[in-house]
């Protein structure tokens, strides 16, 4: 049997191991070894890292899940940072959140590094130089290893944080993945697009960065820690209640009575929503969602771990972490929602919806996806917000698989679009080149023609399900996962999400209600644009010479997408409720449930019996939208890829408004970019004309003030200098004769000196 | 023989001596003439401690014991010995360096 105190205790070893695989890239890209080998290195690194993970993970299924929560055996730490009387303590914390999630990422990060191996080989062996245009072979072994030293990077990150056994560790774990998220999206930076939206991700990011920090560092402040362990006491949560609303607090602080708009929300409810401004930001929920969808510009692997699988899911696991502070976030009901708690929801439902909805109306077969990851992130947060912990979790877990299997997959079709571009031109050499090749219409005002050399365009797709078999298979499980069909994992996580949420909601909750309206309805929505997905790259006719073309991918890049969609269809067995028809009981009675639930006030968490209510209403949604979607794409694709049919369903003005993403994207341009700018044009003005001018001012009177000095300087001390030495030199002229060199001359000089002085004596 | 040869004919001789060897001193283009001078002008000192020790400190008592002006005058012929030696070594030196014994050619001090 596997010692999982031991286990625990050397779980440091797992974030160590791809760090070792990020050094060991470095040193080969250095040396100018880099290449194929970088691949394998990192491949090694995340499958120890990996294999680590999930023997932790399977150890502490062992029945021990209690002990592994509560146990200080489980967590290792070490003094880091010196700080007033204690130290910031720097550590291991393994509890199931954590071993869940660390396996999740390890073998999620695992296939897709095997499948990067192959996808971005294939980018670098034709490299050409974005300048010169000529093929570089040593530059493109170069950035394929660094893209391995990256993503090592980046899965070191992801560990990290999740095993991390307090705040700022977490926090530093958090940067490096932003910073790998990054370097990641604008790996291809010869793109301006790239390296635009890089830029974005990051300072889009960085704004709910900023709340986390303060949240930190209120936490710190008033508890004095930032360890979980010593966070999630029930005494520090209840000091931190004690502290009671803003305006009460400043008050006693400043020793007189403040008011402030919203001065009633407590101190611990601003705590949470300061911890909740980084979720937003990480996890991109509506406000701070605009990074995503354009992080797309980022290769494909990594918008699969990235901005898929992993860090975006470290929004919601910092919440699920610090679920207990969120929980307590209120002053006078402990055990309702909490205020804050009402916020989280009222975000996580909004953004379900909203993003889902965009969905609806893209073109590009990652931005579908992208919108799709920010719906389902709504997901997990607004499960969260209601209390929803262990269903959040869940579909966390979930939707990490099944997402990067469908990112995968459509990194699969896009490879095999732009090989079929290729194809296409070799073999049309002597008909028109620009046979299948021309722009087709949208046929929907202010919305961008299909550009025939993007292999990202769907309405360049169509017909691939014959061309490529596996990774239509695949694709196809991942897209019955995420919509919620029936024994998909999907449908498992979801419908506990939603039945929750029903619950909740009799018992009195309004936002359960808002949360199971919007999440139904964001079901409904989810499965109507993955058809439409599936029916436009998949079905029918292919539009283009290139889809035609198209040729099936590497092993290396489809083996990955099986395993990951054995995940993506069996996972969700692991949490079917309990009191679920014949498969509750068939199945142990929810295991995750029990596995997970502990985390919770000492295990006491309630499980509710079944209804088939929320249950049928999320399966009648997921067939609506399927129905709705083989009705409006699955009948003519073809046609549909020509001009989309929801366009002629909703109008073309709604549908531009969708296919726009609500110009959030516009407005955040014309409101808070531009303000920016124009503030700081008028900051440069005031720079150029007050500071500058006074600082030119004040050297001018520094110059005449100088000047003047210079003149005393000049006339009257070097003038006394002068004089001085002109006495002495004038003098030592005259004195000058006497000195001949003639020692007989001096001899008598002292005889008739000796002479005068004698005759004075006698005189 | 206390009366027989007055103190003024010491004085006399060692005010001759003198005087030669100041004369010599300043007048003599040679080196070592001016040296030889020095010499004269230092005996007409000694004599003239001589004499003035014998003539007026032993006849007062003052220094019937003590031997002050022959003391005197030893210490100033080892001195002048002294003074001979090195004045002769530098005369050597300067004239290794520029082939004269000539007073007025030693005039590099000259201001």
């Amino acid at each position: 049997m596997l010692d999982l105190a031991a286990l625990a205790a050397n779980a440091w070893l797992v974030p160590l191991f791809t760090a070792l695989a990020f050094v060991i890239i470095l040193v080969q890209i250095w040396t100018g070894r880099g290449g194929r080998g970088s691949a394998y290195t990192a491949i090694a690194g995340v499958a120890a890292s990996g294999a680590y993970s999930v023997v932790l993970f399977l150890a502490s299924l062992g029945g021990s899940a209690a002990e592994l929560s509560r146990s200080p055996a489980m967590s290792r730490t070490m003094d880091w940072l010196p700080l007033g009387d204690g130290y910031l303590r720097f550590g291991i914390l393994v509890d199931p959140l954590g071993a869940a999630t660390a396996a999740m990422v390890g073998i999620a990060c695992l296939m897709i590094f095997i499948y990067s191996s192959s996808y971005m080989g294939a980018e670098f062996e034709r490299y050409t130089d974005p300048t010169s245009g000529e093929v570089d072979r040593a530059l493109g072994r170069a950035r394929y290893a660094r893209f391995f030293a990256y993503v090592s990077l980046f899965a070191t990150g992801m560990f990290g944080f999740v095993l991390a056994s307090n705040l700022v560790q977490a926090l530093l774990f958090w940067e490096i993945m932003g910073l790998c998220s990054f370097l990641l999206i604008g790996f291809w930076n010869f793109k301006p697009s790239a390296a635009q939206a890089a830029k974005k991700a990051f300072m889009t990011t960085r704004i709910g960065d900023m709340g986390l920090f303060i949240g930190i560092m209120m936490l710190f402040a008033f508890l004095g820690t930032t360890d979980y362990a010593s966070l999630m006491r029930p005494e520090s949560l209840a000091r931190l209640q004690a502290i009671g609303p803003i305006d009460g607090w400043l008050s006693g602080m400043l020793g007189y009575e403040v008011y402030i708009p919203l001065g009633g929300v407590s101190v611990a409810a601003l705590v949470a929503l300061c911890l909740f401004g980084g979720s937003i930001g990480k996890s991109a929920q509506f406000p701070l969602h605009v990074w995503l969808p354009d992080a797309m510009e980022g290769p494909t692997p990594v918008s699969a771990m990235i901005h898929a699988a992993t860090m975006v899911s470290a929004g919601v696991f910092l919440i699920a972490r610090l679920y207990p502070v969120f929980a307590s976030a209120t002053v006078d009901h402990p055990d309702q929602i909490s205020g804050a708690m009402y916020a989280v929801a009222a975000i996580g439902a909004l953004t379900a919806l909203l993003a889902a909805t965009i969905g609806m109306a893209q073109y590009d077969i990652k931005r579908v996806l992208a919108f799709s990851t920010i719906s389902q992130l709504g997901y997990m947060v607004m499960a969260l917000g209601i209390g929803a912990y262990v269903a959040a979790v869940f579909h966390l877990l979930t939707h990490a698989f099944f997402k990067a299997l469908l990112f995968l997959g459509s990194g699969s079709v896009i490879h095999g679009v732009e090989h079929g571009m290729h194809e296409g031109h070799s073999h049309g050499g002597g008909q028109d080149a620009g046979a299948g090749h021309h722009d087709r219409q949208s046929g929907i005002p202010g919305v961008a023609a299909a550009d025939a050399h993007d292999p990202q365009d769907m309405r360049n797709m169509g017909g691939l399900a014959k061309r490529m078999p596996l990774t239509y298979v695949t694709f196809l499980a991942g897209t019955l996962a995420l919509t919620g069909v029936p024994v998909f994992s999907g449908f498992w996580s979801k419908d506990e999400i939603l039945s929750d949420a029903f619950h909740k909601m009799g018992d009195g909750h309004m936002i359960a209600l808002v949360v199971w309206v919007l999440g139904t309805t964001a079901a409904f929505v989810t499965a109507f644009y993955m058809a439409r997905q599936v029916f436009m790259v998949f079905a029918g006719p292919p539009s283009t010479d290139a889809a035609a073309h198209a040729p099936e991918s590497a092993p290396a890049m489809v083996y990955p997408l099986v395993v990951l969609s054995v995940f993506a269809i069996l996972l969700g067995l692991i949490g079917v409720p309990a009191a679920f028809p014949v498969l509750g009981p068939l199945l142990g009675g929810n295991p995750f449930h029990h596995y997970m639930g502990h985390l919770l006030s000492g295990g006491a968490f309630e499980t509710h019996a079944f209804n088939a209510l929320p249950a049928l209403a999320s399966v009648g949604a997921a067939a609506t939208g399927w129905g709705l979607g083989y009705a409006l794409y699955g009948r003519r694709p073809a046609a549909a890829r020509s001009r989309d049919p929801l366009a002629s369903v909703i109008g073309a003005p709604l549908f531009r408004l969708l296919n726009r993403k609500y110009y959030i994207d516009e407005i955040y341009d014309a409101t808070f970019i531009r303000g920016s700018v124009a503030f700081a044009k008028l900051n440069a003005w005031f720079d150029r004309r007050a500071v500058d001018g006074a600082v030119n001012g004040a050297s001018w009177l520094g110059s005449r003030g100088a000047s003047v000095n210079g003149w005393i300087d000049s006339r009257i001390v070097d003038g006394t200098v002068t004089l001085v030495a002109m006495v002495s030199s004038e003098l030592s002229r005259w004195m000058r004769w006497l000195q001949t060199g003639r020692v007989q001359q001096y001899l008598l000089l002292a005889f008739v000196g000796v002479l005068i002085f004698l005759a004075m004596n006698v005189l | 023989m206390e009366a027989s040869i007055p103190l003024w004919w010491y004085l006399l001789v060692a005010a001759a001596l003198f005087g030669t060897g100041l004369f010599g001193a300043l007048s003599r283009r040679n080196a070592v003439g001016v040296l030889m001078g020095i010499e004269l002008m230092l005996n007409g000192a000694n004599i003239n401690a001589v004499a003035f020790w014998r003539y007026i400190a032993v006849p007062s008592g003052a220094g019937l014991n003590g031997m002050d002006g022959q003391v005197f005058a030893i210490m100033v012929i080892a001195l002048a010995a002294a003074e001979a030696a090195v004045g002769l070594a530098l005369i050597i030196s300067i004239y290794r360096n520029r082939q004269s014994v000539l007073v007025e050619d030693f005039s590099t001090m000259r201001g």
